[in-house]
């Protein structure tokens, strides 16, 4: 799919380029590059003229820019990355086209990459438009079968070099829950969120976000495009930036967002969660105390509006009244309608708030049920909360 | 008197466009933390990329207009920030998760293929050229015994409006944020939707485009360009680089302030001391500096990453 997009756009930029050789007088972008310069020349003579000569360079970029953009929007899988460089050459090859004396060369070449261009982004473009109407209807399709359950985790595997991290766990969170995971010092815990919000790929297994894939063997999700899908992430170890500002820290959370007045609501809202925070606005975000920097990251990662919170040992290094208000914070933000999957090591408190559990061991799941059912059970009461 | 002021004027100028440079080094080095050993040729392209199209629109030795002085200007820093990308795209990026050093290596191999590949025939050539004279650098006005040309004040105020649009965008602006964030923390900065690569392919168009500003202007005060792999455009950039470390490396203040200091301290030794003593006299201040606050001026000490 990725290819047949990328071969259009590479057709539709060979179709232009062609074009402007065949049919130009001679060594076009050359000509306007000039025409655009020596209009700017005569802008000291008169300002007018100064914004036709922008306009014609502008014009003059526009194929390039074209470029660019489409070999920008190519950086994961081998295809993306052979393709790519095809690209490159053919805009050597196009731009020694465009600087070749011998006219007729020049001519030809345009003519023969207009039909080239032509014959790749003609079919291609059709198959693209047809591939992504069926994706689409099958995405809708897929959602509405799936309604209800928003984050699947199928088998998944991470190993990182020759240690396997995550041994093929599988688990489920549905809309509006908060599910907890739960488990010692290198469970997996840490690594199963990393895989869910693309900072590792995994190696076997996938991840599903409403139906559609995340995360699978052959790649993963870039972290940004993963946030712009609802998945937010206050990392372990609060990941607070500590030489920016605790508003900007906060307005980073906001970053894929465009809609001002929303954002602004939304942060009144987490200031009011939290006021602890709006005291210390212009503060640097070094300068606060632990509890302070976990508000922030709770704070902050709500400010991407997340359908999906990802939280990491909030409650790690905290003073139990501290701990106590985190928790409770977290019962509301999922009151409001926001799912959690929360990882833990403080299993009590953990499976208070939590509707659901699951337990990792040496990257295993070894037990997942009703957070109650969990919390009654010996082997987690004798594991995980130091009782019997 | 109006010796050390003239010095001073000289070595002001000089600390803009050493400023300049070093500003590229220290964007780079915030947000990787590796030195760009190619940025120093993206100077020498600056200047060479304007000889040719100065060459291509058939422009003379004479002086020119403002326009067209202004055209090859644009062109010539726009071809500069395409380089830097294309660099980081083809060279660095493929090395983002690799050991240091290679990168590092990778830099040095970079500087050296843009040293001979640009001594090409087709390219720029082998010899030293004569640059058009973009404006004319010898008019000017007396102040007490002082030549001021106008050309150094248009240098000093071109410098100056680059770096408060570079400090605004850097503090000011949404991209400057995700710099700044990027620069601490690049996984966490990608867990807040950053879009991590990108952000750092404009850190190096940004300090490409200043670099070639710096090198344009050096061009035209020099009234001729060495070829390309000459020694002087390494010292230039090398100087540029102490600069960056004197002011505190990943500082943009420091890069400015570590710019004029160098500049004025070469201009005062050479002139009163000896000028073939001046780059040493430049490397010991490099080392008192570094003596006595190893992280630079303005540089924090770096947080230990765990």
């Amino acid at each position: 799919m990725k290819a047949a997009r990328i071969s259009a756009g590479v057709g539709a930029l060979l179709c232009v380029l062609g074009f402007l050789l065949w049919w130009g007088p001679d060594h076009v972008g050359y000509k306007i590059a000039l025409l655009g310069l020596q209009t700017a020349w005569h802008a000291s003579a008169g300002l007018a003229w100064a914004g036709v000569g922008a306009l014609l360079m502008v014009f003059g970029a526009l194929p390039c820019l074209a470029g660019v953009a489409i070999i920008r929007g190519l950086h994961d899988g081998r295809l993306g990355r052979a393709a790519s460089w095809g690209a490159g050459l053919i805009a050597w090859f196009g731009l020694f086209a465009l600087f070749e004396p011998r006219e007729e060369l020049g001519y030809g070449i345009g003519l023969l990459l207009t039909l080239l261009g032509a014959a790749l982004a003609g079919p291609t473009s059709i198959y693209v438009w047809v591939r992504s109407r069926a994706a689409r209807d099958r995405a809708v399709a897929s959602a509405k079968a799936a309604s209800g359950t928003l984050l699947v985790v199928e088998s998944l595997d991470v190993h990182y070099g020759a240690v396997h991290a995550l041994k093929g766990i599988s688990l489920e969170v549905q809309q509006g829950e908060i599910v907890t995971l739960l488990g010692g010092n290198g469970a997996g815990k840490t690594t199963t969120l990393r895989a869910l919000s693309g900072l590792v790929t995994p190696s076997g297994g996938r991840v599903l976000l409403e139906g559609r894939e995340i995360a699978t063997r052959t790649g993963a999700l870039p972290p940004d495009q993963i946030v712009r899908l609802g998945v937010s992430h206050a990392p372990e170890g609060r990941g607070i930036f500590a030489n920016l500002t605790v508003r900007e820290n906060l307005d980073l959370g906001a970053y894929q967002r465009r809609d001002r007045a929303a954002i602004a609501r939304d942060l009144e809202h987490a200031l009011t969660l939290f006021p602890r925070l709006r005291e210390r606005l212009r503060q640097r975000a070094g300068t606060l105390s632990g509890g302070e920097q976990q508000m922030l990251a709770i704070a902050r990662a709500m400010l991407a509006r997340p359908r999906l919170l990802l939280l990491d040992e909030p409650s790690l290094c905290l003073a139990p009244t501290i701990t106590q208000v985190i928790f409770q914070i977290i019962r509301d933000i999922n009151k409001e309608g926001t799912t959690i999957l929360l990882v833990e090591q403080n299993a009590h408190q953990a499976l208070k708030v939590a509707h659901k559990g699951y337990v990792l061991e040496t990257g295993e799941i070894v037990m997942h049920d009703d957070a109650k059912v969990l919390a009654a059970s010996d082997e987690v009461r004798k594991a995980y909360l130091g009782v019997g | 008197m109006s010796f050390f002021f003239g010095l001073l004027l000289v070595g002001f100028v000089q600390g803009c466009l050493y400023a300049l440079i070093a500003l590229g080094y220290t964007l780079v080095f915030g947000i990787l933390q590796f030195i760009n050993f190619a940025h120093s040729d993206v100077v020498m392209l600056g200047a060479w990329f304007a000889w040719k199209y100065a060459q291509w629109m058939g422009v003379s030795f004479s002086v020119i207009s403002i326009g067209t002085s202004l055209g090859i200007l644009g062109l010539s820093v726009l071809s500069c920030a395409a380089v830097g990308f294309t660099i980081e795209r083809l060279a660095y990026r493929p090395l983002r998760h690799a050991p240091r050093i290679n990168i590092l290596i990778t830099a040095i191999g970079v500087s050296l293929f843009l040293e001979n590949f640009t001594q090409l025939p087709y390219v720029f050539g082998s010899r030293d050229k004569a640059m058009p004279q973009l404006l004319d650098v010898y008019a000017g006005f007396d102040v007490g015994g002082v030549r001021v040309q106008y050309f150094q004040i248009i240098t000093v105020v071109f410098a100056f409006a680059l770096m408060a649009l570079l400090s605004l965008l850097v503090y000011r602006t949404r991209l400057g944020r995700a710099m700044r964030a990027i620069s601490f923390d690049t996984r966490t900065a990608s867990l807040m939707g950053i879009p991590t690569g990108r952000v750092i392919a404009y850190t190096f168009v940004l300090g490409s485009a200043l670099a070639a500003a710096a090198g344009i202007l050096t061009g035209v005060a020099f009234g001729s360009l060495s070829q390309p792999s000459s020694t002087s455009w390494i010292r230039f950039g090398l100087k540029a680089f102490i600069c960056a470390v004197v002011g505190g490396i990943g500082s943009i203040e420091g890069a400015v302030a570590g710019g004029l200091l160098i500049g004025i301290t070469e201009q005062l030794a050479g002139g009163y001391i000896s000028s073939s003593y001046a780059d040493a006299i430049v490397f010991g201040v490099l080392i008192l500096v570094l003596m006595v606050r190893p992280s630079g001026i303005f540089g924090v000490t770096m947080r230990e990453k765990v």
